[in-house]
């Protein structure tokens, strides 16, 4: 045991009294099965999206493996602008600068023109299309398009990253409940039940789709969670933000 | 690819699973769980969210295992993804966990703890009882120092090591043990006592005589 001397009686029997409730013994039955399952979905996932051995998918790995796509393409973004002698246009900085995998404060930076552009979001292939880098090229082939025009969101730092999420809740308020068809077939599996009710942004975290998710507001208080799509629980970040 | 994993230290085993021996992860979580549990269950309060704190974190770990240096212990390290998941539902979820801990916190290690009582039942009731307001007593201390306590005075990790788990000084946990334990003895001091005396002295007027050893005739009304 640490500190068991030089203490004042009186948290020296406090910490006696903290010991005589300490847990023995093994998780219920429930829990140690619960367990087991999840693990088995973990290896399951892993086998299922990287058959290689010696890597470990998360999403760190995904986003570093964007990362090296992303400088290449904004070599060659840099490359051509210096070959035709022109300015490149803001979105395109921006894509290139987020998918080699930034801390990405140009996604807070431009979370105005982005709310400015989520009235239109839904459905609005055309305002989504003004911003390049809403989804990544890791969602497969439907996802070469944007999806939203929400502004991307980045991990590095959990306080960082409720900024972010602060400045995306104006834009699931916006989205309509109604499910815009065409929509519909590009979200793909970021369209999952089950992950609890609230209005819904869809947006990347790391350049990994995710579904963020407000909860009503509970006094003064809103529960966010972020699930990656198709994955659903365990959420990959959750927080609480002030109720709007 | 499954290899054997008998004998494998738990930084073989961590360094396996990012290889991808799917076996190792499992054994080497399997080794600690127990204790994990245990954390997960007094920071968190209720077996239903230490439930889920422990799964976050074996996730977490899963994904993560890649990030582990080799700086610290696997243990520390495990401990330390899983205190932190914890720590992140709580705040996440804070405005409920102010609240006052449910009834039926106790929970199987109580049941374990106790079992030693079996033939004294009186024992045992007061032993839960105790037991039931310590931890109820914890549940209202700040996040950071119910942490700190579960995991020095609950657990006995060395402060050294349960300032790498939850990523602070080590001045910090004693300081934060310290608060705690302060609060704790105010709230719990007809329970507390010095060490080795008995209880002297009369109980409170307004509280209940909560003996902390076993008494030896009828329990007191």
């Amino acid at each position: 045991m640490t500190e068991s001397s030089g203490l004042p009686p009186e948290q020296e029997a406090v910490r006696r009294l903290l010991a005589d409730a300490r847990h023995d013994g093994p998780p219920p039955s429930e829990v140690l099965a619960r367990l087991d399952d999840t693990l088995a979905s973990l290896v399951a996932e892993r086998a299922s999206q990287d058959t290689s051995p010696g890597r470990v998918v998360d999403i760190g790995s995904r986003r570093r493996r964007v990362a090296a796509i992303g400088l290449l393409a904004a070599a060659s973004v840099v490359v051509a602008g210096v070959a035709i002698g022109q300015v490149l246009p803001r979105g395109g900085d921006d894509a290139g600068e987020s998918s080699a995998g930034s801390a990405s404060d140009s996604s807070l930076a431009d979370t105005p023109t982005s709310e400015d552009d989520s009235g239109a979001e839904g459905g609005d292939s055309a305002g989504a299309a003004e911003d390049p880098g809403s989804m990544s090229s890791e969602l497969g082939p439907d996802a070469k398009r944007p999806l939203t025009a929400a502004p991307r969101l980045s991990s590095v730092d959990d306080d960082f990253l409720d900024q972010q999420l602060l400045a995306l809740r104006p834009m699931a308020a916006a989205r309509s409940q109604v499910q815009d068809p065409g929509e519909s077939a590009v979200l793909g599996d970021c369209l999952m039940a089950g992950i609890g009710p609230g209005r819904r942004a869809y947006t990347t975290l790391d350049d990994v789709a995710v579904v963020v998710v407000y909860a009503p507001p509970s006094g003064d208080a809103q529960r966010v969670a972020v699930f990656e799509c198709g994955v659903g629980y365990p959420p990959v970040h959750e927080t609480v933000l002030p109720a709007p | 690819m499954t290899i054997r994993t008998g004998d494998r230290s738990d930084q073989e085993l961590l360094q396996a699973h990012v290889d991808g021996d799917d076996e190792a992860f499992g054994e080497l979580f399997a080794r600690h769980r127990d204790r994990l549990w245990a954390v997960a269950l007094r920071t968190m309060g209720n077996p239903e969210d230490a439930a889920d704190g422990l799964q976050d974190g074996m996730i977490a770990a899963f994904r993560r295992a890649g990030s582990y240096r080799g700086d610290a212990a696997v243990t520390t390290w495990l401990h330390r993804v899983v205190v932190n998941a914890c720590l992140d539902r709580i705040r996440a979820a804070k405005i409920r966990r102010l609240e006052a801990l449910p009834d039926d916190v106790e929970d199987r290690g109580t049941v374990v703890a106790t079992a030693v009582h079996d033939d004294q039942p009186e024992a045992v009731a007061e032993d839960s009882e105790r037991r039931r307001r310590v931890l109820d007593a914890l549940a209202t201390l700040p996040l950071e120092q119910r942490a700190a306590l579960v995991l020095v005075d609950m657990e006995g990790y060395p402060v050294a090591e349960v300032a790498e788990m939850l990523g602070c000084a080590e001045g910090t946990v004693k300081s934060r043990c310290s608060r705690g334990r302060s609060k704790l003895a105010s709230l719990l001091a007809d329970l507390h006592h010095p060490a080795g005396d008995q209880p002297h002295g009369n109980p409170p007027p307004d509280g209940p005589v909560q003996p902390t050893v076993r008494p030896r005739g009828p329990p007191a009304p």
